[in-house]
């Protein structure tokens, strides 16, 4: 095995066990091929339904994309540059949602905004119902996805530390033009790896979404939303949409290699 | 001019000192000594506990009972050069050069000329379109002083500017901050006393978080006042109590030194001896212009093409084929000798 030059103390069992790692992973994308009615693949996968759930998936993902930066930059920030009483558990507060079953967070979320939740008198006596439309679908995704461009970005922010921050300062830019001329860019590549993982996150979203915002065609049924129900009636066409998740997936990743950024899946370089 | 009094207890920090308009003041002082901290303070990324600022017009902070004024950083007009370049990775050179200008409300047209005007001024302007990451380290820190410069700063810090650079740039960067420094305010911190005698005008010795020497860069070399400091220029430094035929050091030696009428006896004074008016001897030697004291070798070293002996009393430089002969090793008992008229007393 070619170990590129020096020595690399590599077990041979090692290599094994990572072998039998890896076919465990890469088995099961095999699985899906071999299933897929190729005869029928072009009209299984733009049904009706499917193409609204695969239109409504893009829409919705994007859109809780830039959620995600609105609010995960200037979250990541204060976590990294600041220091405040009680900021350990918001910051392991802030990452709960990575960790907590998806299911349990639409939950939490229909308790909080649903027509019955915290807050939801106040919303339907302004006239906002957010449960079971696609803006539920929205906030579920958003939920989900935040915790990676926190985690990718925060951590670039730790490991990049203050100097240049502190020199463009002394040079006379005050803190918004040091953070649009000099942290943003510097950190531009975290921040990329950081959105295409929240975008993945999102897209691939199932269990807060159907528990906080159903599974209605065309306003809240998503892709892996449509292809749980197709799994039952006709799993032909959950086959074949699998296989266009598994393409994008393959794209956004390898999308992101392209871009000569090797620590995609390692937040905190 | 700037004035700055400071205090920040929890570094053990407590400076008064004056930089005049135009002056390069160099700072030297072993580590931990503060100068780290006098630069944050005077940046405005250390918030004194006491004390009071003034940059010209303007009181960069004014802290303590009954005060409470702090300048952000991006207000003080006082521009950082360190160790590393720190160019912004994502700029071109003249954007980084640029950036100052930029920052201080000048237009981009305006900025841009500015900065081509910087970078001809450290002979960089054909890096101009480069990004950070193709310029070696000489070149990278020559546009640091360029975009520094170009912000055109009531004060410049430079904290070791050639520390990190490779010997063999070194000698054309101190020509190239001589040039620009001429008229520019300034504080150097250094631990090269060459940087402090060529760019200086004058120097501040920093120890244990004050200022403890401070005068005309030649006189505070050429008549050290703490060991620190005649260790920077390689000089033996005895202090103690003048009397009619020399000092009594204060570690008890009776040191003859050549007459100064000047200074009276029992006055406080140092005295320095260069590490090559010493010579070393196993046998007393009975010439009647020396004077013979008996100490221990406490190292070795080589020096140049020196060696230089170590002893208890004081440090001396001899050549290598003497020291051979003399079969020195730390532990052996030599006697050191040197000649009155070598050991000048001056006032402490």
């Amino acid at each position: 095995m070619d170990t590129s030059g020096g020595y690399a103390s590599v077990p041979r069992w090692v290599v094994g066990v990572a072998t039998i790692g890896a076919l465990f992973i890469l088995l099961p994308l095999v699985g899906i091929v071999t299933h897929v009615d190729w005869a029928h693949f072009l009209s299984l996968i733009t049904s009706a339904s499917s193409v609204d759930a695969l239109l409504l998936s893009v829409e919705t993902a994007t859109a809780s994309t830039v959620l995600c930066l609105i609010f995960g930059i200037p979250i990541s920030i204060v976590l990294a540059r600041t220091t405040f009483p009680g900021q350990r558990a918001v910051r392991s507060l802030v990452l709960l949602p990575l960790v907590l079953p998806p299911v349990v967070g639409g939950i939490a979320l229909l308790y909080t905004y649903g027509r019955f939740g915290l807050l939801g008198s106040t919303m339907s006596f302004l006239g906002i119902q957010i449960a079971f439309s696609t803006s539920a679908v929205i906030l579920a995704q958003t939920f989900v996805s935040i915790p990676f461009l926190i985690l990718s970005f925060e951590g670039a922010l730790r490991s990049s530390g203050t100097r240049y921050e502190a020199i463009a300062a002394t040079l006379g830019a005050r803190p918004t033009v040091v953070l649009f001329r000099v942290t943003l860019p510097m950190l531009a590549p975290a921040l990329i790896s950081g959105t295409i993982l929240a975008f993945a996150r999102a897209l691939g979203e199932f269990g807060a979404t159907i528990t906080f915002a159903g599974s209605l065609q065309g306003t809240t049924q998503t892709l892996p939303l449509d292809l749980y129900f197709q799994l039952e009636n006709n799993p032909n066409a959950a086959v074949a949409l699998s296989l266009v998740l598994v393409a994008v997936a393959i794209i956004i990743v390898s999308l992101t290699y392209r871009r000569g950024n090797p620590q995609l899946f390692r937040p905190g370089a | 001019m700037l004035t700055v009094t400071a205090q920040l207890t929890s570094r053990g920090f407590d400076i008064d000192l004056t930089v005049r308009d135009g002056e390069t003041l160099a700072i030297l002082g072993p580590n931990g000594a503060g100068k780290s901290t006098l630069f944050d303070v005077l940046v405005g990324l250390a918030r004194p506990d006491t004390g009071c600022a003034v940059l010209g017009e303007a009181v960069l902070f004014d802290l303590g009972p009954g005060a409470n004024t702090w300048m952000p950083p991006s207000s003080r007009g006082i521009s950082l050069l360190s160790q590393q370049a720190l160019l912004f990775p994502r700029m071109t050179v003249l954007d980084n050069v640029a950036f100052g200008p930029r920052s201080r409300g000048a237009g981009r047209q305006e900025s841009r000329r500015l900065a081509a005007h910087w970078l001809e001024q450290v002979d960089a302007a054909e890096f101009a379109q480069r990004k950070p990451a193709q310029l070696s380290g000489g070149q990278a820190q020559r546009i640091a002083i360029a975009r520094a410069l170009a912000a055109s700063p009531a004060l410049l810090l430079l904290d070791e500017p050639m520390a990190a650079l490779d010997v063999t740039v070194t000698p054309a960067l101190r020509r190239l901050l001589r040039r620009v420094l001429a008229n520019q305010t300034t504080i150097l911190v250094t631990h090269d006393v060459l940087d402090a005698f060529t760019l200086a005008d004058r120097v501040a010795v920093m120890n244990d978080g004050r200022v403890v020497e401070l005068g005309e860069t030649r006189e505070v070399f050429e008549k050290p006042r703490s060991p620190f400091t005649a260790a920077l220029v390689g000089l033996n430094l005895f202090t103690g109590i003048r009397t009619q035929t020399g000092l009594t050091s204060t570690d008890g030696h009776v040191l003859p030194a050549s007459s100064d009428t000047t200074i009276p006896d029992g006055t406080g004074v140092g005295a320095t001896l260069r590490p090559g008016a010493l010579d070393l001897a196993l046998a007393k030697g009975n010439d009647p212009n020396r004077v013979y004291i008996r100490t221990a070798v406490t190292d070795l070293e080589p020096r140049g093409d020196l060696i230089r002996v170590s002893t208890e009393f004081a440090f001396a430089d001899i050549p290598p084929l003497r020291a051979a002969t003399l079969d020195l090793h730390p532990g052996i008992t030599v006697w050191v000798s040197y000649s009155p008229s070598e050991l000048v007393t001056y006032r402490l």
